[in-house]
């Protein structure tokens, strides 16, 4: 094994996280080579140091409010991500919804117009009844008729 | 030689005498008769190219109000008839060319069409509107007259039932052509009377420059409403989808001369004639009629609005879905008798 791979695995060594193997295989190579001997010292130097730090304990309700804060992001991330997912999952429900809205409108519309009365002045029956002197009986003065409703 | 002399001319009386005699007996049988004379003239019309212009009097609850118009005839069965007086109606033409009549007020560009009233069908039916005439009137002639220069027979129409018209007719000798009409209300009291103060027969006018009076767009291409005539009540039945009202009541004289089938509506508008005067029993589906100045009776356990027009009474109501006018001109008695009797 050569230096550059111990040295790319001599943090994990040191934690005991290599197989049986590797392990022998490093512990050779540290016997010959006197640089990665010197890079493992440095290495358990800083790894004592760190653990002589003392540790930090967080202000009371930190965790409550990162929690929250994680499910706010969570669900802006999520409306952002799927925002249009939402509405088109919607999309049929509320197509059904305004159809439904739309043919009962066209059908009250329909019911108001066929019962609602429509309106006709009397007029058009009169000239219609003028029409028809002149139409079925013999001697209908034809030029005084049609102007009988429009002199008075 | 004298005796030969006073032969012959004893001979020669003796023939005139006997021509004389021939000419006084046999004239009643060579004078046309005076149904015959209104018979020719009902067809004139649509027999001669004339033009005229002719004088109206109407008179409304006592008022007389005059109209005058110019006339065109052109046979078959075209005419065109252009108002100039009164102001209202000046302007106003009818034109009909035995297929559609435009109704057409220029300036407000107003305009109907109907069907032709020049159509063979249309005369067919006051033929037999005639006939309706020869029951219900006692015809006489008086002596002749002249009107524009011309002789004309003077026929009288006496109606033989109270409350009908009183006619009286001046034709024209040369072509039959009525010259002049004068209608009285029973009590002979004057309703209308038209005359023409001019008329000039054989003279055609170019047709382009008559029609060219209404614009085009509004006649070219136009329909005609969807209606039907059908002349029996056998026939009525069978076509129409609703439940037809029929008077059981009519004023003497008057008969069932047609009824009009509107197909795209449930409409049927009855009419019955008496040859000169006319009713009419309009079937509509259930309509909002506006009236004004009307007054509210009851007949017959039903509620309707009456309401007097010009020459004729116009009653409306509603019953079981559907809208009943009655339009006739005749008495409020008859009327109100007519009402009560439709089943």
């Amino acid at each position: 094994m050569d230096c550059k791979k111990v040295r790319k695995k001599l943090s994990s060594y040191l934690d005991n996280e290599v197989n049986l193997d590797q392990k022998s295989k490093i512990k050779e190579h540290l016997k010959k080579c006197k640089a990665c001997s010197y890079q493992l010292k440095q290495l358990r130097q800083i790894q004592s140091l760190v653990q002589k730090i003392p540790s930090q304990k967080p202000e009371p309700g930190f965790y409550e409010r990162l929690s929250s804060r994680l499910s706010e992001k969570e669900m802006s991330l999520k409306e952002r991500l799927f925002g249009w997912g939402y509405s088109w999952r919607l999309f049929p429900r509320i197509a059904i919804a305004a159809s439904i809205v739309l043919i009962l409108s066209v059908s009250l519309l329909y019911i108001w117009r066929s019962s609602s009365i429509s309106g006709v002045n009397i007029e058009v029956f009169q000239k219609e009844y003028i029409y028809y002197s002149n139409e079925m009986s013999s001697f209908a003065e034809e030029s005084v008729l049609p102007v009988l409703l429009e002199i008075k | 030689m004298f005796l030969q002399n006073r032969g012959r001319t004893f001979l020669k009386s003796f023939f005139m005498v006997v021509f004389l005699l021939l000419g006084i007996m046999t004239s009643p049988l060579l004078a046309v008769e005076p149904k015959e004379i209104l018979s020719l003239s009902l067809e004139a019309q649509f027999q001669l190219d004339f033009e005229g212009i002719k004088k109206m009097q109407i008179y409304i609850e006592e008022e007389p109000y005059t109209v005058i118009a110019k006339l065109i005839y052109q046979k078959p069965d075209f005419s065109y008839i252009r108002y100039l007086a009164p102001s209202r109606v000046k302007g106003k033409i009818i034109l009909d060319d035995g297929k559609l009549r435009i109704d057409y007020v220029p300036g407000i560009d107003k305009f109907r069409i109907f069907p032709s009233l020049n159509s063979p069908e249309v005369r067919k039916r006051k033929k037999q509107s005639l006939n309706l005439i020869f029951d219900n009137y006692t015809i006489s002639q008086s002596p002749d007259e002249y009107i524009c220069d011309r002789p004309v027979y003077v026929i009288l129409l006496t109606p033989k039932y109270a409350g009908d018209p009183w006619l009286k007719i001046w034709i024209d000798k040369g072509t039959y052509l009525s010259l002049k009409q004068e209608r009285y209300a029973s009590e002979e009291k004057l309703i209308t009377s038209s005359t023409f103060t001019e008329v000039y027969f054989g003279i055609r006018s170019f047709r382009e420059e008559l029609y060219s009076t209404i614009p085009p767009r509004l006649w070219e291409g136009k329909k005609l409403p969807s209606r039907r005539i059908i002349c029996s009540l056998e026939q009525l039945r069978e076509e129409i989808t609703f439940p037809l009202s029929l008077p059981r009541y009519l004023p003497l004289g008057y008969g069932f001369q047609g009824a009009i089938f509107f197909k795209e509506g449930r409409r049927v508008d009855l009419i019955y004639t008496n040859g000169l005067k006319t009713i009419v029993f309009s079937q509509n589906p259930k309509i909002n009629v506006r009236m004004r100045d009307y007054h509210e009776m009851s007949f017959k356990g039903k509620r309707g609005r009456l309401q007097a027009s010009i020459g004729a009474w116009n009653l409306v109501w509603t019953e079981k879905g559907r809208t009943f006018i009655l339009i006739a001109d005749i008495s409020k008695e008859e009327l109100t008798k007519i009402a009560e009797s439709i089943e």
